[in-house]
This record gives C-alpha cells, structure tokens and sequence, in this order.
C-alpha cells in the first residue's frame, strides 16, 4: 500500500523552504520543547532533528535523515503506529516526556496537510495506560509547593491509575530531611516544582531517582490553587479535607492535577477528593532509615524476597499489595488504631478456613481499582469491563463468608466488607452489551471481513 | 462453480478448468489458478459493496454501543473505588494474617510506655534465609532502665541482624501487623533512627566520615525521648582516637542528665567504651556468644549480658578466604602484642582498625607515646651502668604495668 500520507510532509521543497507539513511540525514542536514529538505520519510515527536522536539511541532504531535536493539533512527516526505503544513506554520509564501527535482527520479524504495534533502527552507520572505501567505498585506524581515565610510546605501525591490523592506538609525548618524522608516513603514516578524551589533541592530529589519537571508557578498559587480544586470537587471548603489551613498544601495539590488534566487531555473526572496525611499521625522513618533496614528495597541483592515489604506481601489483588505497602510506610502511633487492626488481622488468624476461601475468591479478581480510572479516563477496553463483571461477581461470596461467621466479625473488617458493591443493573447492562463477544479490537477498527464473514 | 473469497480479490466465482468453455462473456477474468479460472461480474461487486458497507455500519455501531456503555458506567466510578478499598483491606488483612500463621508470629502488645520487650525476637527476611534455624534474641529496652545497650563483638557474630530485627518487629507491631517473636510488648515509637553504614554515599563525593557525621547530626539533632536510635560502628571513618571520642561523647549526650532517654542499640568495635557502663546508669553492656575450642570458633548468635574483647578478627579473615600466610603472620602479631601489654584489646583492636580504616594512619604514632620519649631522653653517655639498669628497670615496670601511650 503506498504510503500516500508520507507526501503531505515532505520535508523541503525544492527552493529549500521548509513544506507546510514540516511547518506545522515545527508550530507543534514550539509549543512542547521539553517533549518528545511524536508525529503521526502514515504508517509511522516519526522524530524529528534531536529527538530523533535521542530515540534512536535510547530505543536502538536506525536514525535516517529527509532532505530534498537541500544540503542539510534532517535527522529522522520513526516506529510503527500500531506498535508505538512499547516503544512510547521505554521512553518514559527513561524518565522521559513523550508528546503524541495523531492525525485530527480522516487523511484519505483530506487534499493538503490533514490536520494534527497533540492528543496526550505522557509523563512519567502521569502514565494511566496499563501497557506502559508494568506493575501493580501505585505510581505517583508529586508536587512540592513552598510556604510563606517559615511555613509549613505542602507536598501533593497523585496515583491517575486509581485516583488516589493526598497531600501531607512538612515544616519550615526540616524541609530538605523530611521532603527526602516523604520522596523515599513514597517513590513517586516524577515531581513538579516551581520556579522558586532551589537547585539543591531539585538535586536532592533527583538522587533518589524521580524525575524533576519544573510547572507554571501560578498553578502553585493559593488563589488559583483554591478555584482548581474547587471546581473538580464541588467543594466551598477543604476542611473536611484537613488542609483547609495549609494553602501550601492546596498549592501543591492543584499543581498536581493540572499537571496531570493538561498531559491526559481530560478532566479526570474520577479524580474526586483529597486526604491529608499528617507526619505526625505516624512513625517517622527517614530515607536512610527506610534503605538501612530494608523495608521495601533490599541493599545488596537485587533479588526479589529480600526485603521486609516482600516478606509481608502475600496479597492476591494489586490493591490489596498497594495498600499493605502503604501501610508498612507509613506506621502508626496511636494504639487504638492500630489494635483495630490487629483485631482484623487476628480474626483471620483465627479461621483459617474462611481466610483460604477469601484469598481464593480475591485471586480470580482483577485490579478495580485501575480499571475505575480507565472507565473514568474513557479508555477501559472490553477486557477490562469482562474482568470487571467477574470481579463484581464475587462480591456476593465474599461477604457471605465474611458475615456467615456466627460472630460479628471486628470493625474494620466489617466496614471494609460493608463497601463492597455489588451494582447488579450495571453488571446486567456490561454483560448485555458484550454479550457472546470477546472482541478485543472494537476500539481499533481492526476486524477483518475475513472475521466477520465467519460470524 | 463456487463463489469464494479471499483478501485481495475479494468475492469471485471460482470455475474448474473443465468448465471454462461454459462461462459467459460478461464475466471479468480475475485470476487464474492450478485448478480453473475466478470471475467476478458487476452483480458479485454490488454484493460485495453492501457487505463490506454493512460491515462497516456494524463495526460503527458497536463503536457507538461500546461508548455509549462507558459513559454510562463512568457513573459508577466513585463506587467502584470505594468497593477496591475494600478489596484491599480485606486482602491485606488476610495477607497478613497469612503469614502470621505460616512464620508463627505473634500479635504484639502494645501501649504507650516507653518500653520495648521482645521475647524470642527473630529477623523477619533473615529467619527465611536461614535453613539451619535462626537464633531467637530477647530485648529489654526501657527509657528508664535499660537504655542503651552497648554491643561489643565480632561483626559475624549477628550484631547487625539482631539491631535491625527489633527495629523491623517495632515497625511491623506500629502498623498493624503481628511480630515474629514469642511475645512482644511495644512502646510507641514516634521515630527510628538507624546510622548504618551499609550504603554510604560515596557518588556524591562526601567521603564516607563526612557522610556519617551528617547522618549523626540528624539523629542527634531531632532525637526525642519516644525515639529508637541504631547505632553501628559510629567513628569508624576517622582515626582511632577521633572516632573513640565522638563514640564516648555521642553515648554521653544520648544517655543525658535527665532520668530518661530515647532507647538505643549501640554496637562498637572501640572496646573501651565498655566502661561507660560503670559510668552511666542506664547504659548496659552485651555482646554475642561464642563458642571457642582448640580447633574452631562458632559463632551461636545469642546476646548475654556482660562485655568482650575479641573481636575474632583474624578467625573471620580466615573464614573470608584470607591467604593462610597472612592470617597465621597476624596470629603471631596478635599473640606478640597479647602479651606486651595488660589490656590486648586495646592494641589489638588499633590494628584491626587499621586494616578497615580508608585513610587512617600507617602506623601507630611513634611520637605520642611516652615510654620512648623517656628514652629519647635518656643521655647514655653521662650515665653509669647502675642508672642506666635501674631506668630499665623503671621502663620494663611501666609497659608492664599498662602504662598506656597516650
């Protein structure tokens, strides 16, 4: 099939300007410098100049280079579009920004340049597709925002996959240890700052491998940061937040989501509310703490069981394994709290039957959580809502275990299981429209006559 | 004849060779193959233009069905969220309570005193990794009693296990997960502190001292009477006599004028630090068993009471691959040394502090100690042989005694 699309971006005409489709690169480019372009044409998407070196170095493609009767070439490296997926992922688990630049319209039936533009950017932290995010650990984006004059800092925590988000803040004169202490507790993906965050800090935060992108100072600012949230969350106040009186903390916050909005091209709309967690409700553990005694990382064997993290987590869900590693950062002072969950661990220990069969059930369950924020994104494919209508199935089950016990079981296990829905009319609506169908490919219009012939 | 299909042609009719002779002349050759001939003709097109046209309405369709079905289920996304915390807690509850039953852990006891009590502790990764059987320690730590405990011995021996283990069990207990122990009561800690040593800092071009002493002042500087501070081999990035102050003045300014104090696990190779216990009442020493016979040294892993001087230095190097030249050279120094002074620690312990030492000293400062300045400052000449036999005498007496170089 000849690759009509190509022409429409021949890089110079033979008088040497630049072609309008190289212009219309270029007028994109302008607008993400920090980014890598890619830029849709026909079967590929294409890098341009030092981005297509960078590509072809960090992904090992062959870097070729257009020109047309002009002297200087221009350096070019493209992948597939069906298979840009892999290679958009390994670039951003390089730490880098890819800005992806599709056709608008439908180029057979365009004379000219088809019009284009960027329709995500993804950012280390803020990828929400599962081909890129590999693990089941939450990933997140954070954002720091600086006080007043000796006040507190705000630090904002975004999961997109799953909506989590919550900020914490840290004193004045600490800043540096506990921001580190906070960075290593968490591990986000990438961080955002403001102009006003010094260089020292910046490198600190690098060192401990999170990419650092600077963002508009005024998505920091109190005022904007207050109509940001507002507006997602239909709130007048954040108090039933806990951050009402930490304008760093709303700062950071509403940096973050914009952050995240602007890259996804969407509102986010399962993005909904917000928590504080304060340091001090908590054992503090710094960074060097948290590497020295091996918590979540092991020191000298890459191996996978040498850390206490692994030790614990025999979890069957992915949330299940997000939460417990939460947990185990961030552990408790207050002995009430913590004695209600040792009364839930204990119930468990105590019936070990019933424990058998919940673990069983909650291993044929997929990761609702995720998959919540890719209906929410708008990109949950078939696969997702079959795995969904299974894991809802369960829901039944599991509370008939938990609460068939004779005994009330413990508070927290007895809330934990009282949120668990079942939504009957939405399963019957999933299962009514995918009816016999396992289609995966809807979405990419790739089903074959050959296919269709056979139904 | 048979109509057929295939991607690139499409729809055609298929007629054998037998039959070409039949076909009618409005029928368009397509192509031709081993067993006939493929026609097509402009009714097949039409049919062919309203399947793939119909195809394609049903490929838009369900599209359309598909989205109409995400808008409606983005309804149901706050419930869906709040049903995956659920999820969560129940599995990690069930997790956890997994793997308290298969490691027979226990559920701790906790309160807000500040005390640590720990009963058959064990390391929760290392007891897996062990398949011999992994040595059980107890810990009585108390903010008023038993404060800071110093730890003295061989590094093989399972200081640094032992250190981490009760940090781990306090972590595990505060958040919410049974111990790997006996019995466990927990004092709630507000902060740990650990200064390790494991992982320093060389990328950013700190030298390894400069790195610990900020650690330190970290942990001196925020320290509080409801934290738990793990301290291992503090001064070892320095000279022996620098290192050995700052140990001594740390130990001092943790233990504090006031009757409590934050709980600390101080493990050391300075030897002499052992006689703080006499100076400080909440300090206690301990250090590591271990078992000597004619031929071996087996380390049993279990901390009592009381203080060593071996450090079993040599025995480690020799376990480490060693050449055997060199450990029975420093068998001999060792021996020699042993017996020239009353207190072997101390010189024993300066030279395996050489060995480990970066950028410490060559060699024992010659000029500091005393015994040789007196000889330096003997004049032989002007001396008659009973002088100079009794200054000898007096010398001989002196290193006997213990007379220490500094």
């Amino acid at each position: 099939m000849k690759d009509a699309m190509a022409e429409d971006v021949i890089i110079k005409d033979i008088a040497g300007n630049l072609s309008p489709g190289m212009r219309q690169y270029m007028s994109i480019k302008a607008r993400y410098p920090d980014a890598i372009l890619f830029f849709h044409i026909g079967d590929f998407y294409e890098t341009f100049f030092a981005d297509a070196e960078l590509v072809s170095r960090e992904l090992d493609i062959v870097l070729t280079s257009r020109s047309k009767g002009s002297t200087s070439k221009i350096p070019l490296a493209g992948v597939p579009y069906h298979a840009a997926e892999g290679y958009i992922a390994k670039l951003v688990q390089k730490g880098y920004n890819v800005a992806v630049c599709d056709q608008l319209e439908n180029a057979k039936s365009v004379k000219g340049i088809v019009r284009r533009d960027v329709v995500r950017v993804i950012t280390p932290g803020t990828v929400i597709d599962p081909s890129i995010i590999l693990s089941t650990d939450a990933r997140y984006l954070m954002a720091v925002c600086p006080g007043a004059i000796n006040g507190e800092w705000g630090l904002a925590f975004l999961d997109i996959s799953t909506g989590e988000f919550f900020v914490t803040s840290i004193s004045a004169e600490n800043s540096l240890q506990d921001l580190l202490s906070e960075v290593a507790r968490y591990h986000p993906a990438e961080c955002i700052v403001p102009s006003c965050i010094p260089e020292e800090i910046i490198t600190a935060i690098k060192n401990l491998a999170v990419v650092v992108n600077p963002y508009r100072d005024d998505a920091f600012e109190e005022q904007n940061a207050r109509n940001t949230l507002a507006l997602q969350f239909h709130v007048s106040s954040f108090a039933g937040y806990g951050c009402e009186d930490i304008p760093a903390a709303l700062g950071a916050a509403a940096a973050a989501l914009r952050y995240a909005q602007e890259t996804q091209n969407s509102p986010l709309p399962h993005i909904s509310g917000l928590s504080t967690r304060s340091t001090a409700q908590c054992m503090m553990l710094d960074a060097t703490t948290l590497r020295n005694l091996e918590i979540t990382e092991s020191i000298r064997t890459l191996a996978k069981g040498a850390n206490l993290l692994s030790c614990l987590d025999c979890t069957k869900t992915a949330m299940g394994s997000r939460l417990l590693h939460n947990r185990v950062v961030r552990p408790l002072i207050d002995p009430t709290e913590i004695n209600r969950r040792l009364d839930a661990v204990e119930f468990f220990v105590r019936r070990p039957t019933v424990r058998h069969a919940l673990r069983a059930l909650m291993n044929r369950m997929a990761d609702v959580g995720r998959i919540a924020g890719r209906i929410a994104y708008g990109n949950a494919g078939p696969r997702d809502l079959v795995a969904l209508t299974v894991s809802l199935g369960l829901i039944p089950e599991i509370k008939d275990l938990v609460n068939g016990q004779g005994e009330e079981p413990p508070a927290l296990v007895r809330d934990a299981t009282f949120n668990l829905h079942e939504l009957p009319d939405t399963l019957t609506l999933i299962k009514m429209i995918l009816l016999q169908q396992q289609r995966t490919d809807v979405l990419s219009g790739k089903v074959t006559l050959q296919n269709s012939m056979n139904s | 004849m048979k109509i057929g299909y295939n991607r690139i042609f499409g729809y055609y009719i298929d007629v054998t060779r037998s039959n070409i002779s039949r076909v009618p002349s409005h029928y368009e050759r397509r192509q031709t193959t081993a067993g006939g001939e493929r026609y097509t003709i402009p009714e097949l097109k039409e049919k062919e233009a309203l399947i793939t046209n119909a195809d394609e309405r049903v490929l838009s369709l369900e599209r359309e069905l598909y989205s109409a079905l995400l808008d409606k289920l983005k309804k149901t996304v706050p419930d869906l969220q709040v049903t995956a915390k659920g999820i969560a807690a129940l599995d990690v509850y069930c997790a956890l309570a997994e793997v308290a039953q298969v490691h027979n852990y226990v559920r701790p006891v906790l309160d807000e005193k500040n005390h640590i009590l720990i009963r058959e502790g064990r390391h929760p990764v290392v007891e897996r990794n062990v398949p011999a059987g992994f040595v059980p320690n107890d810990t009585d730590l108390s903010g008023n009693g038993t404060q800071i405990m110093i730890i003295t011995g061989a590094n093989m021996a399972g200081k640094s296990t032992y250190m981490r283990a009760v940090a781990l069990i306090c972590i595990m207990a505060q958040s919410g997960s049974f111990v790997p122990a006996a019995h466990a009561r927990v004092g709630m800690l507000d902060r740990i502190f650990t200064r390790v040593g494991a992982f320093d800092d060389l990328a950013s071009g700190q030298s390894t001292f400069m790195v610990e002493m900020l650690e330190l002042a970290n942990i001196l500087n925020n320290v509080t009477d409801r934290s738990l501070v793990i301290l291992d081999e503090i001064g070892r990035g320095t000279s022996t006599v620098d290192g050995f102050a700052i140990a001594q003045a740390v130990l001092e300014f943790l233990h504090g004028r006031s009757r409590t104090g934050p709980k600390t696990l101080f493990a050391t190779h300075f030897h002499e630090l052992v006689n703080v216990e006499s100076q400080l009442k909440r300090v206690k020493n301990f250090h590591f068993a271990v078992s000597e016979t004619k031929s071996d040294v087996i380390f049993l892993r279990k901390i009592i009471p009381g203080a060593t001087d071996k450090s079993y230095g040599i025995h480690v190097a020799r376990l480490a691959g060693i050449p055997q030249k060199v450990t029975e050279r420093a068998d001999e120094i060792l021996t020699q040394t042993i017996s020239k002074t009353q207190t072997p620690s101390h010189k024993v312990q300066r030279y395996t502090q050489l060995l480990l030492a970066d950028d410490a000293h060559r060699a024992p400062d010659p000029r500091s100690d005393p015994i040789l300045d007196e000889i330096r400052a003997i004049q032989v000449d002007e001396m008659t042989p009973l002088q100079a036999l009794t200054i000898l005498h007096k010398l001989k007496r002196r290193i006997q005694n213990g007379d220490k170089p500094l």
